[in-house]
């Protein structure tokens, strides 16, 4: 019996072998970046480059750049299989680009096609070029010894694993998206001296690029909404409560600031609506930091200059958080997920992004950062 | 049904010598090896009979005939049977109890006109001396191993198991070319149901004759179409005794130097008796290093030739990219290309096995290394997959019975097969297929899975882990010992505070 | 027909097998699409939903057990004919045998769907579906006792998969559970009555009680099974709402497997590959038991050897997944599944319970009168 059933089993499976297509590895060229732009033929089609990896024997390259357009992204990428001797295959893009003006269109149509394709993976990375793309992908990599796709997707990952801005992975993004009361951000990439570098952060209203922060107030972002932890950071601080700490024989201006770098161990925040009615926000941040260094010497040795120095990083950081504020209530987007917080707290209504959008200029904010400096190193 | 034999068979004596040398001569015709001497003593004719090779002619000569033609006694059948100084001695009067122990190597001494002949053993059975276990080799624990005698095998597992309770049953199995095979049990432990199953599988069996206690387990076993053997077979005489003392069956068979032990489970084809000579610690982590390296065995492979054929979604960027050059130059599908490989490694390793051992290990560094490197550079094979093949196949050799190892490493080959055609999806139906059919097997009408299925918590402390002596007070439960308790257990140490 | 069921000794399971039985039969292929199902009915407050089901599903366990309590040794289609007569109560049989019948194929094509979707979209339906029906209809030849060891194995080695939850579950965002407690009584209900489908199997109870060796003790494992497999659709549910916004989760066609997506590990990555084939392993235990109730059913009602009926379902079933193999025709099939699976399962056996009860009742008065006489 045993025998017959395996023997049937076999024979079939085998005599149907042919079912399933064998696609091997090196006959894929498994794409690991995409770019998308808005072709300049004004045409309106969808233009994307595409950095894949090629299994070749003959080649020294690992890498092959390719671009094509068409009307949808995969019509694009078919396109762009036209100059390639291998299929192309979405199952590994690690980094996706969106052009500065495709951004400003909307890139919903482009995310949407990544997530229905359940080849693709959610944990791809998303930014945004202040040029297009395709430029980035093709001139940037005149200095690199690694493609710059995988440059780039080691740049951004390190940046998230420092917590620097929130983590723009394809599910962190399409969750923020969608969620009402809530705007999402990415890195923007831009080309300093032919070499792909992250020059600040792009603000999105729903899925179009509107306005853009520094790299600086990108963590203010992150801090507003999830725990950090160990990120280095660079504030700045007025001088004059601290000149007669500093080591004598520096020229030292009284207007000068003095310039701190400090690893945040600990971030922290909590935000409270205390009355609905109100449309106001506080929010708590907690933060252990490191002092690791001072542009000018000086010491720590006494309690009062610590506690200086935290009230002094307190003001930094409020003053700091009331700008970006003010810059996202013009640009009428929240990343800060106010909104959410609202909805959450509004019971029997069906909040929209549209009724949010409109309330948003009248919301008021009170951030309190308390300080602690933990550790000052070596030396006090 | 095995017929009992004929017990009824008319005595042929009294005869003239004349007369039963012609009998028996004729019985073995075109055989001209039987010795048939006469001689007469105390007017008395005397035929002493035996076949040369198969008795030791010195004794024959020393303890037999010299008491025998010395003496002044009057010789009777009675009298040879008293008077000679040995034991062992026996008298019969039936022709084929003359033929067959003939061939077993006795001497007949019959005097002429006695109503019947008297014979003694003095078989000479050419053995070799007890030597290590080759294909069990241990590290530590006793090395020697059962040899091709049964009586060398009987007094090792006696000298082990020196127990009144011991029983070592003879049933006589093959119609043509009979053996005997022991049945070996601990009367005041194992399971009644076990050894009545086991006797009447032995007793049942009508075949014409057996070559090795491996074809009796073969012919024995509850599915004989599997690909797993379900009884245990060994030839380390200590894992035998072990098994036994802890209430299992074991059989020996004539000439054969390994033991069947049953019933088995799956698992105890990955233990070895050195888990239980080391500490429980690193006995544990040897056993679950085992098991691992079945998997790692059975599903690396496999797990390649699907991903590179049709995931390669699941397999991180960096991991790719080297995988993707290693394979790049590959012309073969990965399928053809695992299979080539994996056939060139049993190739090794039957050629290492069939090859005396010294040129055995020079073939084996020849394949290894030379053929491996080469077939990289011709660009035949990747690396990669050099890595996993090699990699399984070592850990299929970790597995200490050989026949699950070959098993394993068989199974190996419809799993890439699957893998092949069918991705991840094949791997899995290849799982499940393998995970029913073990469910489904028995060892001597007990399952084969157990003490998984059926789940048994108690048993625990010794299949995956082994915990320490002092914790295994039971025996093994899932085959239903006649007593389960090995010993008290020893009353939980006083509760004690620190420092008292 | 004999009402009793007269059992070997050796074909009796212990019970404690039965939380395998139960939650391995309850969590199938609709635990994958589960949280998107409840949500669209109970948006953020399902998790209420899925309590009041699973408090429902006890309620009518235990009536199933008292029902089957009333006989000595009875399954659910001696019951019927018991309770119904000849006709009858085999006609009723056979809806039932029907029912477990419709299920399996049920399973059989969405989970066919689903490999096409995540793995193999060129995967022919006719091949995945002779695999599947080879595993089945090898397991189920075992006998019961291999087939209860199947969802005994399977059940351990499918619940690993839990731990790649955890990523997705450190992502759940609370404000997605915000304002609790908003949907009425009647979307709540809604929401536990989409549950159904995925709950459904437990009826596999009343064919397998006459197996039971120590009924007594039956209880505790088959209310700690149903619990096991509500907690486990609460957890799922949860995180699938916590992770996806609710718009993204109203669109999720498979939310459980798109969880799956982002757990990485150095040397492995994309779990939902691995979880749509492991998936295997949660479906052969559902497949063979409502093969054997189909089986088993054929042999009680109408004396059909179980491997003739075996044989010829197994067929059939392949015919009719090679052709039902576009989304809304298996959306239809499903629908109608539930649909009787719902008054089958959940209604049924209080209105067979009335009837039970009545006529012990009845019988014993008249038993009364007779010794009265």
């Amino acid at each position: 019996m045993q025998i017959r059933i395996t023997i049937i089993m076999l024979t079939t499976i085998i005599l149907l072998a042919a079912c399933v297509p064998a696609r091997q590895l090196e006959e894929r060229g498994v794409i690991n970046t995409r770019g998308v732009d808005i072709a300049e033929d004004s045409s309106n089609q969808i233009e994307t480059t595409i950095i894949s990896y090629q299994f070749d024997a003959e080649s020294e390259e690992i890498t092959t750049t390719l671009s094509g357009t068409g009307h949808t992204i995969k019509g694009a990428r078919e396109d762009a299989s036209t100059e390639a001797g291998f299929i192309l295959s979405p199952g590994q893009i690690r980094l996706e680009l969106y052009g500065k003006e495709a951004a400003q269109k909307g890139i919903l149509p482009y995310i949407s096609s990544a997530v229905r394709d359940a080849r693709v993976s959610d944990t791809m990375l998303l930014a945004v070029t202040n040029t297009s793309a395709k430029e980035i992908l093709t001139e940037g990599q005149g200095e690199l010894s690694l493609n710059t796709g995988q440059y780039l997707q080691y740049l951004i990952e390190k940046e998230i694993e420092e917590d620097s801005f929130p983590s723009t992975y394809l599910h962190d993004f399409t969750h923020i998206e969608s969620d009402v009361g809530h705007d999402p951000v990415m890195p923007i990439i831009d080309l300093v001296e032919n070499k792909p570098k992250i020059s600040g952060i792009a603000l999105f209203q729903d899925d179009k690029y509107v306005d853009e922060i520094s790299l600086q107030e990108g963590y203010l972002v992150n801090l507003f909404q999830n725990t950090t932890t160990s990120t280095p950071l660079d504030i700045s601080i007025p001088i004059k409560p601290f000149l007669k700490y500093i080591e004598k024989n520096q020229d030292i201006n009284e207007d000068d600031e003095l310039h701190l770098h400090v690893t945040i161990e600990r971030g922290k925040s909590k935000t409270k609506m205390p009355n609905v009615q109100d449309m106001h926000f506080d929010t708590t941040i907690n933060i252990d930091l490191f002092l690791l260094e001072t542009s000018k010497l000086m010491s720590v040795d006494n309690e009062h200059v610590a506690t200086l120095l935290e009230k002094e990083i307190e003001k930094a950081f409020t003053r700091q958080y009331e700008t970006l504020f003010a810059k996202l209530q013009k640009a009428g987007t929240d990343p800060f997920g106010l909104g959410k917080i609202y909805r959450a707290r509004q019971r029997d209504s069906n909040l929209t992004n549209e009724e949010w959008r409109k309330k948003f200029p009248d919301v008021t904010l009170n951030v309190n950062v308390n300080v602690k400096l933990t550790n000052y190193g070596t030396i006090q | 049904m095995r017929k009992s034999r004929k017990s009824d068979s008319k005595s042929i004596f009294p005869l003239k010598i004349e007369q039963l040398k012609e009998i028996i001569t004729s019985k073995f015709e075109n055989n001209t090896d039987l010795s048939f001497s006469t001689y007469e003593h105390l007017n008395k004719k005397i035929a002493v009979f035996y076949i040369p090779f198969q008795v030791t002619p010195e004794k024959a000569e020393n303890l037999l005939l010299k008491p025998l033609l010395e003496s002044k006694v009057e010789w009777t059948a009675a009298s040879i049977l008293n008077e000679i100084p040995l034991s062992s001695g026996k008298t019969t009067t039936k022709l084929e109890v003359i033929l067959e122990d003939l061939i077993n190597g006795h001497v007949f001494i019959y005097v002429e006109d006695e109503d019947a002949v008297a014979f003694y053993p003095m078989l000479n059975i050419e053995k070799r001396a007890l030597a290590k276990a080759e294909t069990e080799s241990v590290v530590i624990g006793p090395q020697v191993a059962f040899t091709e005698s049964l009586i060398t095998n009987l007094n090792i597992i006696r000298w082990r198991i020196r127990s009144t309770d011991l029983v070592l049953e003879k049933i006589t199995i093959g119609k043509r070319a009979p053996r005997e095979v022991r049945l070996i049990y601990l009367k005041t432990i194992a399971n009644e149901t076990d050894v009545n199953t086991m006797r009447q599988r032995l007793q049942d069996l009508e075949v014409d004759e057996t070559e090795d206690s491996n074809v009796l387990m073969q012919y024995i076993e509850d599915s004989s179409t599997s690909i797993f053997p379900q009884f245990y077979s060994t030839e380390l005489p200590d894992r035998a005794s072990y098994a036994i003392s802890k209430g299992r069956v074991g059989v020996l068979v004539e000439n054969s130097p390994t033991a069947i032990l049953a019933p088995s489970t799956f698992f105890s084809f990955f233990e070895s008796t050195e888990d239980l000579y080391m500490r429980w610690n690193a006995g544990s982590f040897l056993r679950i290093l085992r098991f691992f390296a079945m998997l790692v065995s059975v599903f690396l492979t496999p797990m390649y030739v699907a991903t590179i054929t049709f995931h390669y979604e699941i397999i991180p960027p960096q991991l790719l990219v080297s995988i993707g050059q290693s394979r790049a130059a590959v012309p073969f599908p990965p399928i053809f290309e695992a299979l080539f490989l994996e056939l060139m490694i049993e190739l090794l390793r039957e050629a290492g096995a069939r090859l005396p051992t010294k040129v055995g290990q020079t073939i084996g560094i020849v394949g290894g290394v030379v053929v491996g490197t080469a077939a990289v550079q011709a660009g035949v094979t990747s690396n990669i997959l050099i890595i996993f093949v090699t990699l399984s196949a070592l850990a299929s050799f970790t597995v200490p019975s050989y026949l699950m190892g070959t098993a394993i490493r068989t199974i190996r080959f419809p799993m890439i097969i699957l893998a092949g055609i069918l991705g991840i999806i094949g791997i899995m139906f290849g799982i499940c297929f393998i995970l029913i059919h073990l469910l489904k097997l028995t060892s001597l009408g007990r399952p084969f899975l157990t003490p998984i299925y059926p789940f048994r918590f108690e048993d625990h402390n010794k299949v995956l882990i082994r915990l320490p002596q002092n914790f295994q007070w039971k025996r093994f439960a899932s085959f239903q010992p006649k007593n389960l308790i090995r010993f008290q257990k020893r009353k939980a140490d006083k509760k004690k505070d620190i420092d008292e | 027909m004999d009402i009793n069921v007269k059992m070997k000794s050796n074909l009796r399971i212990q019970a404690f097998y039965l939380f395998f039985i139960i939650s391995s039969i309850q969590l199938g292929v609709g635990i994958m699409g589960a949280p998107r199902i409840i949500f669209i009915e109970a948006r953020q407050d399902s998790w209420i939903s899925i309590i009041i089901a699973s408090i429902y599903i006890v309620i009518v366990l235990f009536v199933m057990l008292h029902i089957l309590k009333q006989y000595e040794n009875a399954d659910i289609l001696g019951i019927q004919v018991d309770i119904f007569g000849k006709v009858l109560g085999k006609l009723l049989g056979t809806v039932y045998v029907i029912y477990f019948a419709a299920t399996l194929l049920s399973v059989l094509i969405t989970y066919i769907e689903v490999v096409k979707i995540f793995i193999f979209p060129e995967l022919s339906s006719f091949v995945m579906g002779l695999l599947l029906i080879c595993l089945i209809i090898y397991s189920v030849l075992g006998g019961l006792r291999v087939i209860i060891g199947v969802c005994f194995l399977f059940f351990i080695l499918s619940h690993w998969l839990l731990l790649l939850l955890i990523h997705p579950a450190l992502l759940i965002d609370p404000t997605h559970f915000q304002p609790a407690f908003q949907a009425s009584i009647a979307e709540l209900l809604k929401g536990a009555r989409a549950t159904s489908y995925t709950f459904l199997g437990f009826e596999i109870l009343f064919m397998v009680y006459p197996f039971i060796q120590n009924k007594e003790k039956a209880k505790m494992p088959i209310f700690l099974a149903s619990f096991w497999s509500a907690a486990l659709i609460l957890f799922t549910t949860v995180i699938a709402i916590g992770y996806f916004s609710h718009e993204q989760l109203g669109r999720r066609e498979w939310a459980v497997l798109a969880l799956f997506k982002i757990q990485r590990f150095p040397f492995i990555e994309r779990f939902d590959y691995i979880v749509v084939a492991e998936w295997m392993m949660v479906i052969i235990p559902n497949m063979i038991l409502l093969m054997w109730g189909v089986t088993y059913g054929m042999k009680r009602l109408y004396k059909v050897p179980q491997k003739t009926s075996l044989y010829t379902v197994s067929a059939l079933l392949l015919i009719a997944c090679t052709f039902i193999d576009q989304h809304f025709q298996i959306q239809k099939v499903i629908n109608a599944v539930e649909k009787a699976g719902f008054w089958i399962v959940y209604v049924y056996p209080f209105v067979l319970l009335l009837l039970v009860l009545f006529k012990q009742g009845w019988k014993k008065r008249k038993g009364d009168d007779n010794n009265a006489n």
